[in-house]
């Protein structure tokens, strides 16, 4: 079963993941861009993590995933193009990734970090496509900036209409990109302020 | 002297600075530390492998070479020693202070 679901906050979606595995669902594989593949299972005794390791070299990452697998974790996903590590382990009380507050708060910190660069990218990336005059995240039409498009046909039409197709891509989504990211930053901010509260009180 | 951001060292850090005092690799560290802690430490995936990343930065351990090509394996260097000694000395004055020594007293 192939399932598709955005999520702006890694806690959340390792809940949903938890959800699915308690009602006979074992995601089998995290393919980018939101998509989940499942398999039905009567094992239910497992726990599923989800780890953020930012720019890990070829090397490194051998190294991280030789020492989560003597831990008893298997990964669901081969390569990590965002960072992001999905683990899945047997029930037998040690259930964590993390058993200290201070690793707990950097993994907080990274995603942080991650989300951030991110926000910013997008946010240098908004300015220059923006003026005040055009908004067009809300309707891909508005993104395209040849005069009387929408009023041309055939040949004419075909050939303005594929020429401006990945420009007004790019302008329609990257303010999305943008609210995405930035969203993922406040959740994330929000995470690590709690976890430095638990630690402090 | 600025705090150094690992000092006074957690007792994650300290369990693995003391553990290598002879090389092991990451899961061999954690089953040797539940063992010297008499199973009241036992430290997960995440946190040992950002411990050993935090460590290796400032040169506490390093890599040693061995025969297994696939597991890393570690050892506390002389700084990592040297940091040691000094929360011995730190903790034994609290040690002394729990054990009623006045606090003028030399440890």
């Amino acid at each position: 079963m192939i399932k598709f679901k955005i999520f702006f906050d890694i806690e959340k979606e390792e809940q949903w993941l938890n959800h699915m595995l308690s009602e006979g669902w074992v995601c089998a594989n995290v393919i980018s861009g939101g998509f989940y593949t499942f398999k039905k299972t009567d094992n239910l005794e497992r726990v599923i993590r989800i780890d953020f390791q930012q720019d890990l070299k070829k090397e490194e990452r051998t190294n991280y995933k030789q020492l989560y697998e003597d831990f008893g974790w298997q990964s669901l996903k081969e390569k990590s193009y965002d960072g992001s590590y999905y683990w899945l382990k047997r029930k037998d009380g040690n259930d964590e990734l993390f058993s200290d507050n201070d690793s707990q708060i950097a993994k907080y910190k990274r995603l942080m970090k991650h989300s951030s660069n991110w926000a910013i990218i997008f946010f240098i990336w908004l300015m220059m496509f923006y003026s005040n005059d055009n908004f067009y995240p809300f309707n891909i039409k508005d993104a395209y900036f040849t005069p009387g498009l929408w009023d041309k046909e055939g040949f004419s039409f075909a050939f303005s209409f594929l020429f401006e197709t990945p420009l007004a891509i790019m302008r329609f989504i990257v303010p999305w990109l943008f609210f995405i990211t930035f969203s993922m930053y406040v959740i994330m901010y929000f995470r690590y302020r709690q976890s430095i509260q638990q630690y402090t009180e | 002297m600025k705090k150094h951001k690992l000092l006074p060292l957690s007792e994650t850090m300290h369990y693995i600075l003391l553990a290598l005092r002879e090389p092991l690799h990451g899961y061999a560290m954690m089953q040797k530390i539940e063992d010297m802690s008499a199973g009241s430490v036992r430290i997960a995936a995440g946190t040992m492998y950002g411990a050993i990343e935090n460590l290796l930065k400032y040169h506490w351990i390093v890599p040693v070479e061995t025969q297994d090509t696939r597991r890393k394996v570690y050892q506390t260097t002389a700084e990592g020693l040297a940091i040691l000694a000094a929360e011995q000395q730190r903790l034994q004055r609290i040690l002394s202070l729990y054990e009623g020594a006045d606090r003028h007293d030399k440890v």
